[in-house]
C-alpha cells in the first residue's frame, strides 16, 4: 500500500472497482494506474471497492460515507473520483459505489466544487449507458493520458471555484486526446437511437483510443499491494503482451487493444523477479490475450524457470493454444504442479469455426488433447460459446460430438485409466459487443438459449466424466442490452440501482426482474431490443469513439463472416488494414510496405 | 515427508495478532507468512508435492475476530541460523506482526502444537451486556464448583457430550472480562465459547458468543521455548 501524506500533495485521487475487493484487488490495469498515479509527487492515488451487501447496510446504519482503504477519506472528498469500466455487469455497481461515496449521480447535479468523476476501462469504446454520470472517461491504454489528465488538474488547482471554472476545465479536458466529456455531445435521435452528436470540427469528430506504443518502456508495478485476504487471481503477474490479432469475430477484446505490442523478455525477466522478491508470491502468471502468441515465449518461460523454480515460484499460463504446441509448453511449465488445462474452441463444428474466424481444426484441437493426456493430464475445460450468429441445432450437436470425440481419445490414451478423465465445459452465451464484426447481430432470444443449452445438457449427462456449466441466460440478455446500450439505457442503470441492483456479476445478487421492470418503465423491452438486429446502414451510438478498426473493415468482416471465410491474423500474413494503421507507427509501416 | 535422519532447525517466531488483523483466518496467516519467507529468502524445508509451501506450524488457530498478543508459529529451517539475523530478515517482512522475538531450536520433537498443552483467553462476553459483575462471579464460582461441565460438540456424524471441567484450569473476572485458562492438547482442548456458553447458561442466556476474544499466553511443555520477551 503506498502511505504519503494527504496534507502534502496538491491533488487526490480515488481509483474505485464496482465490484468487492476481493474481485477488484486483482484487476491488473488497476495495479498499473494505482503504480503510474502514485509516482508522481503532487498526486496521491488511494483506492476504494463496492462493499458486500452486509456492509453497504452497516455504512448506511451508520450515516457514513464509503472511504478510500489508505486514509479512510469519503469518496466526496477526493479532487477525482475514477471508476474502471471491466463489465457491463457491473453498471449498476459504479451507481452504488458513487452514491455511497456521497458523490452525485448525474454530472448535470454535480456542483462545481464535487469531485470529477472519471471513467476508463475496455466498457469506455461504448460509452453512452454511463455517460450521464461521468465528467469524463478515457478510451484506451490510461499509462500516457493519465499524466495529461493529472497536469491539467494540476494547472486548475481543484476544487474549483465557480461552476464556470469546472466547465473551463471540462472543454479543456476533452481537448486531450483519448478523453471523451459527455456533456460536449448531445445527442439526436437517428433511426430509433440516440446518437451523440458533436459541433466540433470535422477533424474531432470522434474520440480517438490512445495507444501506447511502446509497452516495453510503459510503467509496471513491480511491487504491488498485496492482499491479506485471499482474493481471485491470488498471484503475481506480468504483463507480457497486450492486444491480439487472431481477429475472432465475436471477440471484443480482438478488436479494441489492437495492435499486439510486446514488452522484451530482459524487461519480464527483470520485473518477474523484482516482483517475486517485493510481495513472496508462490505464483506468477503471464498476463495477455493469448500467451503462446508471444514471439519469444520458449525464451522467456526457459528464463523465468531459471530464476523462480528454486524459490518455489510456479508460473502459469492462464490461456494455451489450441494445438499441441500450447500442450508442449504447458508442459514445461508445468513441470511440478499439474493442474487443469483449458482449451477454447468456442464451437462445435468447422463450419461455425470459420464464421467466427476462430481458426482452430478439429486435428488442431485432437491433436491438443492427445498431446494433454499422454502427458499425464487428466482434467480438461473446454470453452465454448453458443447463440453464435449464424449457429443452427447442427453447430451445437457438433459440440456434443466434439465431447465424444474427446472421451474417445481418453479412452485410447488411458485405456483401463479412462475413468479418471474429468472434462469441465464452460458453455458461454453470445453477446454482441460493439466494435467487433458481430455489434449488428442479434442475440438469441431466451427460449432459443434454453432449447439449445437443454439439447447440449440432455446429450451429455449420460457421461459422468463431462460436467456442463453453462452461463445464465437472463444476466446474458441484460448484458447485451447494456453493451449496446445508448444514453437512454443510463436511465434503465439508475432504474435497475434505485430497484437494488448493484452487484450484478455475482450469480446469488443478480435479479433480472429489477431490470425488466426498470427497461419496462422506459418502455423498453430488454428481451426485444437484445434479440433484434441493428441496422448496418443506421449510424450507432458509439460510431463516436474511434478505437481503430473501422466500420468499413467491421462490414466487410462481417460479410466475410457470412462467406465463412477465414480471415489472416495479421502478425502471420500482410497487413488487414482494419484501421489501426492510421493510430501507431509500426502499423502504418507495415501497411505502406505492404501498398508499396 | 522428512527424512528423520536429517537435522532439523526450527525457528519460533513470537508475534502479535491484533487490531484489524484479527478479521484474518488462518489460512490467510499461513499464506501471509509463506510469501514473508520468500521475500526474505530464507532457507526453509518446503513441503513435497504438487504446490510446495514453507514448512510452517501453528498452534490451535485462533477464530476469525479473535486476537493473539504472543502468537508462535514454527519455521522448518535447512540450516542452523543465527536467532538475531533471522529477526532482522523476518521481522521488515512481517511489520504489521510486530514480530518481538525468534529462537533458534536444534531437534525439537514434534509439531509447535504438540509442544503446548494450555493458554489463557480473555473474553468479553455478550452476556456482560445484560448480567453485572456479581452475577458473572457467581456464575463463574458454580462453574468451579462443579464436577461435570458438559458441552455439546459436533463432528462429521454426530453430536458429542464432553466434559469440559477437569481442562478448565483457571476462571476468573477482570473488571467485565472473562479471564480463563485451558486446556489445548488434542485431549484436553477447551474452546472459549464453549465455557461462555457453559457460564451464560447459568445466567440465563444462549450461546457463547463474545464481542471480543484475546488469546494472551501460550504454555509449553518444553523448557526450551522461552516465552519472556
Amino acid at each position: 500500500m503506498v502511505e504519503k501524506d494527504p496534507t502534502s500533495v496538491a491533488l487526490r485521487f480515488v481509483l474505485c472497482y464496482p465490484d468487492v475487493y476481493e474481485v477488484g484487488t486483482s484487476h491488473l490495469g488497476s495495479h498499473i494506474l494505482y503504480h503510474t498515479l502514485n509516482t508522481r509527487s503532487d498526486t496521491y492515488c488511494e483506492r476504494a471497492y463496492h462493499p458486500w451487501p452486509d456492509a453497504v447496510e452497516a455504512l448506511k446504519r451508520r450515516g457514513l460515507a464509503l472511504s478510500s482503504l489508505e486514509t479512510g477519506t469519503p469518496l466526496r472528498e477526493f479532487h477525482i473520483v475514477g471508476v474502471t469500466l471491466q463489465y457491463e455487469l457491473n453498471y449498476a455497481g459504479v451507481l452504488s459505489l458513487l452514491e455511497l461515496g456521497a458523490v452525485n449521480l448525474r454530472a448535470t447535479d454535480r456542483r462545481y466544487d464535487d469531485p470529477i468523476v472519471l471513467g476508463g476501462g475496455p466498457c469506455t469504446t461504448n460509452p453512452e449507458p454511463l455517460a450521464p454520470f461521468f465528467d469524463a472517461m478515457v478510451i484506451g491504454d490510461g499509462e500516457e493520458v493519465i499524466h495529461e489528465i493529472m497536469d491539467l488538474v494540476g494547472d486548475h488547482r481543484p476544487p474549483f471555484a465557480s461552476g464556470e471554472a469546472r466547465a473551463e476545465f471540462l472543454g479543456e479536458l476533452s481537448q486531450i486526446n483519448g478523453v471523451y466529456v459527455p456533456a460536449l455531445w448531445p445527442t439526436a435521435r437517428i433511426g430509433g437511437l440516440l446518437i451523440p452528436q458533436t459541433s466540433e470540427a470535422p477533424a474531432r469528430r470522434a474520440v480517438r483510443r490512445r495507444i501506447v506504443e511502446n509497452l516495453d518502456a510503459a510503467p509496471y508495478p513491480t511491487s504491488p499491494v498485496v492482499p491479506y485476504r485471499e482474493a481471485i487471481h491470488d498471484r503475481a503477474q506480468i504483463e507480457i503482451s497486450r492486444g491480439c490479432t487472431r481477429g475472432c469475430r465475436f471477440c471484443q477484446a480482438g478488436s479494441i487493444y489492437r495492435p499486439v505490442r510486446e514488452r522484451s523478455v530482459e524487461t519480464l525477466r527483470s520485473q518477474a523477479n523484482q516482483i517475486i522478491d517485493a510481495t513472496g508470491y508462490d505464483q506468477i502468471s503471464l498476463c495477455s490475450l493469448s500467451c503462446t502468441d508471444y514471439s519469444r515465449i520458449e525464451q522467456l518461460l526457459e528464463a523465468l524457470h531459471e530464476d523462480l523454480s528454486d524459490r518455489r515460484v510456479s508460473i502459469g499460463l492462464p490461456s494455451i493454444r489450441t494445438d499441441a504446441f500450447g500442450v508442449d509448453l504447458a508442459k514445461r511449465v508445468q513441470r511440478v504442479k499439474r493442474t487443469g488445462l483449458t482449451f477454447a474452441p468456442e464451437a462445435g463444428s468447422q463450419r461455425l469455426r470459420d464464421r467466427i474466424n476462430k481458426n482452430v481444426t478439429d486435428a488442431d484441437l485432437f491433436g491438443a488433447v492427445r498431446a494433454a493426456l499422454s502427458s499425464g493430464w487428466d482434467r480438461l475445460k473446454f470453452y465454448f460459446m453458443i447463440g453464435l450468429p449464424g449457429e443452427t441445432e447442427q453447430d451445437v450437436r457438433g459440440i456434443a460430438d466434439t465431447v465424444e470425440q474427446v472421451l474417445e481419445i481418453g479412452r485410447e490414451c488411458l485405456g483401463k485409466q479412462a475413468g479418471r478423465l474429468r472434462l469441465n465445459l464452460s458453455v458461454a452465451l453470445f453477446i454482441p459487443k460493439p466494435h467487433t464484426p458481430f455489434q449488428w447481430s442479434a442475440q438469441e432470444t431466451l427460449e432459443q438459449f434454453e432449447r439449445k443449452r437443454h439439447l447440449l445438457i440432455e446429450r451429455l449427462k449420460r457421461y459422468r466424466q463431462v460436467q456442463v456449466r453453462c452461463h445464465d441466460a437472463r444476466s446474458a440478455i441484460v448484458e447485451a442490452f447494456l453493451a449496446r446500450g445508448d444514453r437512454n439505457a443510463a436511465d434503465v442503470v439508475q432504474a435497475a440501482y434505485r430497484l437494488g441492483a448493484s452487484l450484478d456479476a455475482w450469480t446469488e445478487q443478480f435479479d433480472y426482474d429489477r431490470w425488466e421492470r426498470a427497461a419496462a418503465d422506459a418502455g423498453i423491452d430488454l428481451q426485444q431490443v437484445a434479440g433484434s438486429p441493428l441496422d448496418p446502414e443506421q449510424p450507432l451510438p458509439w460510431d463516436h469513439i474511434d478505437v481503430g478498426i473501422t466500420s468499413q473493415y467491421l462490414r466487410s468482416e462481417f460479410a466475410k463472416s457470412e462467406a465463412e471465410a477465414p480471415t489472416d491474423d495479421c502478425r502471420a500474413a500482410i497487413c488487414q488494414a482494419c484501421g489501426v494503421q492510421r493510430m501507431t507507427a509500426s502499423c502504418r509501416q507495415k501497411h505502406d510496405d505492404h501498398e508499396h | 515427508m522428512i527424512m528423520s535422519t536429517e537435522h532439523r532447525y526450527f525457528a519460533l517466531l513470537t508475534y502479535g495478532k491484533r487490531g484489524l488483523l484479527r478479521y484474518l483466518g488462518h489460512l490467510d496467516i499461513v499464506r501471509v507468512f509463506d510469501r514473508a519467507v520468500r521475500r526474505a529468502r530464507l532457507p526453509v524445508r518446503y513441503s513435497e508435492g504438487f504446490a510446495p509451501r514453507a514448512q510452517l506450524s501453528f498452534p490451535p488457530p485462533l477464530p476469525v475476530g479473535a486476537e493473539g498478543l504472543q502468537e508462535m508459529c514454527a519455521l522448518d529451517l535447512t540450516v542452523d541460523l543465527d536467532a538475531q539475523k533471522l529477526h532482522q530478515a523476518l521481522a521488515p517482512q512481517l511489520r504489521a506482526f510486530g514480530l518481538s522475538k525468534v529462537q533458534v531450536h536444534r531437534d525439537m520433537r514434534g509439531s509447535i502444537w504438540s509442544q503446548l498443552y494450555a493458554s489463557n483467553y480473555q473474553a468479553l462476553p455478550d452476556f456482560a451486556d445484560h448480567a453485572d459483575a456479581s452475577a458473572i462471579r457467581s456464575a463463574i464460582e458454580t462453574f468451579a464448583d462443579a464436577d461435570e461441565v458438559t458441552v455439546e460438540r459436533h463432528t462429521k456424524r454426530r453430536i458429542r457430550a464432553v466434559n469440559i471441567r477437569p481442562h478448565v484450569y483457571e476462571l476468573g473476572l477482570v473488571g467485565n472480562m472473562v479471564t480463563m485458562r485451558v486446556g489445548t492438547t488434542e485431549e484436553t482442548m477447551v474452546k472459549p465459547a464453549e465455557v461462555l456458553a457453559a457460564l451464560g447458561e447459568y445466567l440465563g442466556f444462549s450461546g457463547g458468543t463474545w464481542r471480543r476474544l484475546i488469546r494472551t499466553a501460550m504454555h509449553f511443555r518444553s523448557t526450551e521455548i522461552d516465552l519472556t520477551l
